[in-house]
């Protein structure tokens, strides 16, 4: 169900809409289980209904009531000192995917976070391969201009990096 | 001569996206033009730790909320399954506990109701001990999860009634086929794995404990003049009729 939620958090980058996505795929999955085709992987086709139900429904909805979205800062929330370098180091990829278009944002949390395979994520997203490829290309040329990654500083031993 | 790899092929090309062919074709390109090798390695700086950053962030999810928010939802409407749906689906249930009960149920709906321990030995038969050994154990709840079945099913349950020599008392739920609520305890033995402590309304009189396998579970199952008990598990069948004894010497007093 993390897995869930994360996917509408990437989408809509506000918490109580993925709370909202994760509710409405779950109803409509169980009022559409006999539509589940057998062989077929369950995840995989909640992802495809929560995509849909995004598209569809709610970012329809909200671009006509002119939201604006969150900044990737309030999707991660650091509590204490607890991994202080996962957070950081999370922080950051999670800040730069988020810059990215829609469109690339999610072709590149499907096949980069979640592991599909293109010929999968074009299936979850209802779109050709080829636009998964371009997608991902100019994703990537996007996400190669940044510098690396840096850790955070740590007090007792200095700059890790 | 080929003509140069574009941005998409190259990306493939590092997702290991391309066959055979493919892979070789640009292999022979890059060693050909090293300005290509280049291009590759500049386009390689997004490899970032995606999986990792993501898998942080979905421990933060609300999954108690959302679990919750899951116990709500009505029961599914009868729909078309099939065994084979739902056994190939069980090979995906990463995403929920709680959905994956309630999208089982469903596929009960369409079983014959004549047998109901035959529906819990199908449902068992796909607990691991991964199931429930994760799930948190919390008093508070324990008792509110009891007090529910006691609601659905005319019950008095404590916990202190329900312990069992050896098994760790993981989760008390309503699961539901038909209408008929189903009593759900689960325990988590830690040699013989996932049990539980099933049981439903009935009238048709009290039943001495009789063993049977199905699934190839073991099963010892009794009746009162208001329920049907059974227990399940993979223990040997004389320990799950000695929790019987225990049980019922319990619930009675």
């Amino acid at each position: 169900m993390g897995r869930l939620w994360r996917y509408g958090l990437l989408l809509s980058r506000q918490r109580h809409v993925a709370d909202d996505l994760v509710q409405a795929t779950c109803v409509r999955a169980l009022e559409r289980a006999g539509q589940f085709v057998s062989g077929t992987r369950m995840d995989r086709w909640l992802l495809s209904i929560l995509h849909s139900i995004w598209l569809n429904e709610v970012r329809a909805r909200r671009v006509r009531l002119g939201q604006g979205t969150v900044d990737a800062d309030e999707a991660l929330s650091f509590d204490g000192e607890y991994a202080a370098q996962t957070h950081v180091l999370a922080a950051q990829v999670i800040r730069r995917v988020d810059a990215l278009p829609e469109a690339q944002r999610e072709t590149v949390f499907l096949a980069y976070v979640e592991g599909l395979s293109y010929r999968e994520v074009a299936e979850v997203l209802q779109v050709p391969i080829g636009t998964v490829m371009s997608r991902l290309a100019a994703a990537r040329t996007k996400l190669a201009e940044y510098p690396p990654l840096h850790a955070v500083r740590n007090p007792t031993n200095g700059e890790r990096r | 001569m080929n003509a140069t790899p574009s941005d998409e092929q190259l990306v493939a090309y590092l997702d290991n996206q391309l066959d055979t062919e493919q892979r070789e074709r640009i292999d022979s390109a890059i060693a050909a033009d090293p300005m290509l090798s280049l291009r590759l390695q500049w386009l390689d700086r997004s490899s970032l730790p995606f999986k990792d950053a993501y898998d942080e962030l979905a421990r933060q999810a609300p999954v108690a909320r959302l679990q919750a928010m899951l116990d709500t939802l009505p029961p599914p409407a009868r729909p078309a399954y099939s065994r084979r749906w739902f056994l190939a689906a069980a090979a995906g249930l990463v995403v929920s506990g709680v959905l994956a009960d309630r999208l089982f149920l469903g596929w009960l709906l369409t079983r014959e109701k004549d047998n109901w321990r035959e529906l819990v030995a199908d449902y068992m038969a796909l607990y691991v001990p991964q199931t429930l050994a994760h799930l948190p154990v919390d008093e508070t709840a324990r008792h509110a999860q009891l007090r529910i079945l006691d609601a659905r099913l005319g019950l008095d349950l404590a916990p202190a009634k329900l312990l069992l020599p050896g098994a760790e008392f993981k989760r008390a739920q309503i699961l539901e086929y038909d209408g008929v609520p189903i009593a759900q305890i689960t325990y988590l033995d830690p040699v013989h794995g996932p049990m539980a402590l099933c049981i439903i309304r009935s009238n048709s009189g009290r039943q001495a404990p009789t063993e049977e396998q199905r699934r190839g579970l073991n099963i010892v199952y009794w009746a009162d003049m208001e329920h049907a008990w059974m227990l399940i598990g993979r223990n040997p069948t004389s320990d799950l009729t000695e929790m019987a004894q225990l049980l019922r010497s319990r619930l009675s007093a």
